[in-house]
């Protein structure tokens, strides 16, 4: 794969259009989905793909086959939704849209798994929303797209014991987050009981 | 991709239209950027002209001294060998503030980003400050063996092995040690010029047996600086990444 990577970029420098269609092709889905849960919006995720791929045809002739390719791109990825989400910072706060929480379900599902799954997906949507953005950046990398620690550090910039940290922290803060969550349905059930015995 | 990835997905499914886009952008952007050639001999008179007249100036001023005094006092062979020798750390320390400029201006970052190879045009740089230097030398090298009739080949060791040495220790000090003003630089630089003063090497010249021994520093000098140029190339590539992608 990284062969065939190297092998596309000494293409396009060459100034093969052909290879770019076909490096977008490769990558697209894996950086749409990765900018699509920074961001949690549709419109937004495709406009960062699409900055992420411009910048990368802008500096191909600056690049060197140092690592995988894949790491360098997501690197400029990662970049790109860090400035994004630092801009949307100074705006009004947007939200999930609906493509966010409806998407991606499979057609095989009865009405009540989509249901839960929804739930679901939209918790876990709130948790992330919920950890910090360093925290949210390096669990996404690690468990939606599997890139081990060593290469998360590689990838944002950071030395390995933090991008662990990171991973430690985000974990630690989603599972408290869950806890109290069960927490409080127990209670509702708990009142819900009460309420029907009462009656 | 590994096995840990999440089940737990929501990612939409990926509009075609927008794929399209991308590539027709990025294939937009490729027409209009054509690559600029980087021919070596095209950088290295970019480079030329990089380098400041007054370099020039200074070469030539080292020049005129040089076969003055030649011409005007009464010299022999080993004061002839022994000018030259003490004229090449000069000539080294010269080319310094032209090889810092770039601190100066605080371009070196945008050099990095430049659409030529940042670390080919230092390179490039060192190398048409060093031919000019060795040029220098040459002639000097050359009016004295006309002047006195010494060895050619050996006055232009005795003034290239102290020039390549006082490089080389100047190199470790400004690139390797990461000194970032070029002031200090070339207060630096002086130390190992003055410092080959300190070194008498009269009774190593005209001493036949010698010439080995002048060889092989100048040999083991070249090395070095080589092996030096190398590891700043490799800094200045990691830069330019660093520099690019973030």
């Amino acid at each position: 794969m990284a062969t065939e990577d190297r092998r596309l970029i000494n293409r396009i420098r060459s100034g093969d259009k052909g290879a770019f269609e076909e490096l977008v092709k490769r990558h697209y889905e894996d950086i749409f989905s990765y900018c699509y849960r920074r961001t949690g919006n549709r419109e937004d995720a495709e406009d960062l793909t699409q900055e992420v791929f411009l910048k990368l045809v802008k500096a191909i002739y600056k690049y060197r086959h140092t690592g995988k390719f894949r790491n360098f791109i997501f690197t400029v990825a990662v970049n790109c939704c860090n400035d994004f989400i630092r801009r949307q910072k100074t705006r009004p706060e947007k939200e999930p849209d609906d493509t966010y929480l409806d998407s991606a379900v499979s057609g095989e599902m009865s009405p009540s798994e989509h249901m839960i799954n929804r739930e679901n997906r939209f918790i876990l949507y709130e948790r992330l929303s919920g950890l910090k953005e360093e925290q949210k950046e390096a669990l996404v990398l690690h468990y939606f797209h599997g890139f081990k620690a060593r290469e998360i550090a590689e990838i944002t910039g950071v030395p390995l014991a933090t991008a662990k940290s990171r991973i430690r922290q985000g974990l630690e803060h989603l599972k408290k987050e869950y806890e109290k969550d069960k927490d409080r349905h127990i209670e509702r059930k708990g009142e819900v009981r009460n309420e029907r015995k009462e009656k | 991709m590994n096995e840990k990835k999440s089940k737990t997905d929501w990612i939409p499914v990926v509009r075609q239209e927008k794929v399209e886009e991308v590539i027709i952008s990025g294939g937009l952007f490729m027409e209009q950027n054509v690559p600029a050639g980087s021919n070596v001999w095209v950088l290295m008179t970019k480079q030329l002209r990089y380098l400041s007249p007054s370099l020039w100036g200074c070469q030539l001023l080292l020049l005129c001294v040089a076969i003055a005094a030649a011409l005007i006092t009464s010299m022999d062979c080993s004061d002839a060998g022994y000018m030259i020798f003490t004229m090449a750390p000069v000539a080294g320390f010269l080319t310094v503030p032209e090889m810092l400029k770039d601190l100066q201006y605080n371009m070196s970052e945008l050099e990095s980003v430049c659409r030529y190879d940042g670390a080919k045009v230092l390179v490039l740089r060192l190398i048409s400050a060093g031919l000019i230097n060795v040029l220098c030398l040459t002639m000097i090298s050359a009016a004295m063996w006309e002047a006195f009739g010494v060895s050619f080949l050996k006055t232009v060791i005795y003034g290239l092995v102290p020039y390549v040495w006082v490089n080389v220790i100047n190199l470790f000090m400004i690139m390797l040690l990461r000194i970032r003003s070029r002031r200090v630089g070339v207060l630096l630089s002086v130390i190992p010029a003055a410092a080959s003063y300190l070194f008498q090497p009269e009774n190593m010249m005209f001493y036949d047996g010698a010439v080995v021994f002048w060889l092989a520093a100048l040999a083991a000098g070249v090395l070095l600086g080589a092996g030096e140029v190398c590891l700043i190339m490799k800094e200045r590539n990691k830069r330019e990444g660093a520099f690019l992608w973030n």
